[in-house]
């Protein structure tokens, strides 16, 4: 036992002790968890930032004065948030030239539309006839987000003219049905009618409210997105080690060490058995600071059960060391190993939902998804994370896990006896 | 002549012994096309993936009609997948994640409207997802001003109406000219409505209705994180061949230490260019993205994006001590600058500052390029400032690199 547990902590003290494994076992989950979050909304722990602060370019051509209210109101203080709109101002007033250059700018990826007021909006909208005038929006094909948004905020305020010109164009068709009683007096109808549009009583804008709530089983909810990236990325990290780790075995055969170590009075059982240990102490120290780590520097939540995180560090570490093992087990050689892992930690990511949000993976790739070690592991940290949940909701997640670890570890030892009987 | 024939062979035998390995090939081939599938996928969309359609589950439970007309309004919104399901089934689809967002339209819905009153709905979005649940929170905020702007109208008849005091002896009942006011309105609306708005994608690009959904972003995306990969980790082999000496052996031959260095970098170059060249034919012809459209500023950008990515690599051969360090540097900047730069998602989604702090690495202005090519169907001229930044990235990085580093 002596035996095993000094190699153990020999091989982690070794991997600690490596200025540039700490930047891999680290600082790179760090480093990445801290972009994703910031790109998905920061790290505030209230709700992530949405979309905000979209670029847009206001063309307006419209001859008249009502041309600059609808740019007014895109540049009001209520949409200051969600906008960041700029006139096309131009020195030649050539209304083309504003909206060639216009465009030009969202094909160079600096604004993600144009609106375009088109020249006899004031006139549409006061005349009491006509066909159709568009407001046009040309969009950057290169987003997915923003050029939705753009066009419900212009319908929006299109829709608000479109009541007054509509409620006028009612309001005559049906009080002239009633000329006989009223007679003469129509007369007097434009008057009337400009007058009720102006009263602001009759603007009525957006009656109906949105009153947007999370459901009940989302209300505990951690919305930082980093609960989401920054277990995401230490998983995928604690997979580049432990299988980097799980690999020191070969070397030190290549290197004859192993060897070494096999002639001397300790039996091979206990040379593996300290050599996992040690790949086994190294993750669970990698993920332990990493929790902490990142709790201390992004002010991150993990859950309010210690217990649940540090059950779901030592099953998620047995199972990536155990399939680290059977990598080794199997391999032709070291470089072999080498790749097989590398390709492995990179595939399981993506399947696992370590780059996006897993439930956006569709049904079949979902059954993928849950093959991963990477899969469960994430599952299991942000039901603990995000949804704020106990003990009780991860021991599925740490029974599948195990589960894993023991097929593979089994597989392991199975092989790895006859591996190195030469 | 001797010279270009030293630097061809330092070249051929670089790409032999670096690249040969048909385990190279798995990393710098089949990785990105996996990862291009799935992140894809699910870029492109949910469920089925055929196109950002969201789900939405709307719930009914207005006693009146304006509730339905609401739901045919945002049924025709193409952006939306609607399901009509009861409260407690909608809810439950949020809590499991399967849709963006329950619409709930109260059971005082009409009659609220009707009496002039400000109903309200509940909108619930799905917190895995928040930011297609405020573009669908936007396109029910569309919906329903169209719906209070019928109403809006209706109410302006009637007051017109009552200035000429039309419901005063009582023979014409308000409610009644007030109900036929919506009919006309809403007809009016939908028949021939003044203020329309057209929304249209800025592409030059003959199909612009074919532009794929998510492998538009994920072909040039992994493209570029593989190339940075894939030649980084190649720049660094320099390293390995200080570390065991070869770089010695090669000093001793009567030849330049550039001509080396030019050699083995060439070899980089031409390798990540081979790399980008079947990424593309397979991100043409298996994923339908437009990178044909316009070959000569494709090659112009890929012969820029090689350049930068390979002199990026002998930056970090010329400032790491040894191989684990460079190793190490490596890793972190690939995937770092990959994300920064907008290769993992669209750059739109990220805070402006992240976006000015991207302008910085040289990932930004090739996914912009490549952007240029595939979606915005632009050619050559509107691709060279983004060529002229890689060049320059080039320059300074090469420069730094080759000054730093230390034959032996």
């Amino acid at each position: 036992m002596n035996k095993i547990w000094s190699i153990a902590t020999k091989d982690t003290l070794i991997r600690f002790r490596d200025r540039n494994g700490i930047l891999l076992m680290l600082v790179a989950p760090l480093a990445l968890a801290a972009i994703m979050g910031a790109a998905f909304g920061g790290f505030g722990g209230d709700a992530p930032a949405p979309i905000a602060d979209i670029p847009i370019v206001i063309v307006n051509q419209d001859r008249g004065d009502l041309g600059q209210t609808l740019a007014d109101i895109l540049e009001s203080a209520d949409l200051a948030e969600l906008l960041e709109p700029v006139e096309a101002k131009s020195s030649t007033n050539d209304l083309v030239s504003d909206l060639a250059g216009a465009k030009q700018q969202v094909e160079r990826g600096e604004m993600r539309a144009v609106v375009v007021i088109p020249p006899d909006f004031s006139d549409a909208v006061r005349s009491q006839q006509g066909d159709a005038t568009a407001i046009d929006i040309f969009t950057d094909p290169a987003s997915t987000f923003s050029p939705i948004i753009v066009e419900a905020v212009v319908s929006e305020i299109a829709n608000s003219f479109n009541a007054g010109i509509v409620g006028g164009r009612v309001g005559v068709m049906q009080l002239l049905e009633h000329q006989n009683t009223l007679g003469p007096r129509l007369a007097t109808l434009p008057t009337v009618l400009a007058g009720t549009l102006s009263d602001p009583a009759n603007q009525g804008g957006n009656r109906i409210d949105l009153k947007t709530t999370l459901v009940d089983a989302q209300t505990d909810r951690n919305m930082n997105p980093l609960a989401y990236f920054a277990p995401s990325m230490a998983i995928l990290f604690l997979m580049f080690t432990l299988f980097d780790a799980s690999r020191s075995i070969l070397e030190e055969e290549r290197e004859g060490t192993l060897q070494r170590m096999m002639s001397s009075p300790t039996r091979f059982a206990e040379i593996l058995a300290g050599k996992n240990g040690g790949v086994m102490l190294t993750g669970v120290l990698q993920l332990g600071i990493l929790v902490v780590v990142s709790s201390l520097l992004f002010g991150l939540s993990w859950g309010g059960s210690p217990l649940g995180v540090a059950l779901m560090i030592v099953a998620v570490v047995a199972a990536a060391s155990s399939l680290g093992a059977f990598i080794v087990a199997f391999a032709k050689d070291a470089r072999q190993a080498a790749v097989i892992g590398s390709a492995l930690a990179l595939i399981f990511a993506i399947l696992g939902g370590n780059f996006f949000m897993a439930s956006a993976l569709p049904g079949w790739l979902q059954v993928l998804s849950k093959l991963t070690i990477n899969r469960w592991a994430l599952d299991g940290f942000t039901d603990l994370s995000l949804r704020g949940g106990g003990l009780n909701d991860v021991l599925l997640e740490i029974g599948v896990l195990l589960g894993m670890s023991a097929i593979f570890f089994a597989l392991a030892v199975w092989r790895l006896p006859r591996r190195f009987v030469r | 002549m001797t010279m270009f024939y030293r630097i061809y062979h330092i070249a051929i035998e670089y790409l032999r012994t670096t690249y040969s390995s048909r385990m190279v090939l798995i990393f710098a081939l089949a990785m990105p096309l996996v990862f291009t599938f799935v992140l894809g996928t699910v870029i492109g969309g949910y469920g089925d993936g055929e196109s950002t359609r969201w789900p939405v589950a709307v719930v009914n439970e207005d006693a009146g009609e304006l509730g339905d007309m609401l739901i045919a309004r945002l049924d025709a919104n193409p952006q939306l997948a609607l399901a009509r399901l009861d409260r407690e089934a909608a809810l439950a689809q949020v809590e499991q994640e399967n849709v963006v967002s329950a619409i709930v339209i109260p059971a005082d819905f009409s009659s609220t409207l009707t009496a002039g009153g400000n109903p309200t709905i509940a909108l619930f979005p799905n917190a895995v997802d928040l930011r297609s649940a405020q573009a669908v929170e936007q396109s029910v905020c569309a919906a329903t001003s169209a719906m209070s702007g019928v109403i809006n109208a209706a109410e302006t008849a009637v007051a017109v109406a009552q200035q000429f005091d039309l419901f005063a002896d009582g023979a014409i009942d308000p409610a009644a000219y007030f109900a036929d006011a919506v009919v006309r309105a809403q007809t009016l609306w939908s028949d021939s409505p003044p203020l329309v708005v057209h929304s249209q994608a800025l592409t030059r690009l003959d199909n612009p209705d074919q532009l794929p959904g998510g492998f538009q972003q994920s072909s040039p995306g992994m493209l570029v994180t593989f190339a940075l990969v894939f030649m980084l980790n190649g720049a660094i082999v320099l390293i390995i061949e200080r570390e065991q000496g070869t770089l010695r052996r090669l000093l001793v031959m009567p030849m330049r230490k550039s001509a080396i260095l030019t050699g083995k970098l060439l070899a980089v170059f031409v390798a990540g260019l081979a790399q980008a060249a079947v990424l593309i034919l397979v991100g043409q012809f298996a994923f339908g993205v437009n990178w044909g459209q316009a070959p000569g500023a494709l090659a112009l950008l890929l012969l820029a994006f090689s350049f930068s990515l390979t002199s990026l690599g002998m930056l970090i051969a010329g400032i790491a001590r040894t191989y684990a360090q460079a190793n190490a540097l490596a890793n972190i900047l690939m995937y770092s600058i990959a994300a920064l730069g907008g290769a993992w998602w669209p750059i739109e989604i990220t805070p402006a500052w992240m976006q000015r702090v991207a302008q910085f690495t040289p990932t930004y202005w090739a996914m912009q390029g490549f952007n240029d090519i595939v979606t915005r169907g632009l050619g050559v001229q509107a691709i060279l400032p983004e060529a002229i930044m890689l060049l320059v990235f080039g320059v300074v990085y090469l420069s730094v690199g080759v000054w730093r580093f230390r034959y032996e």
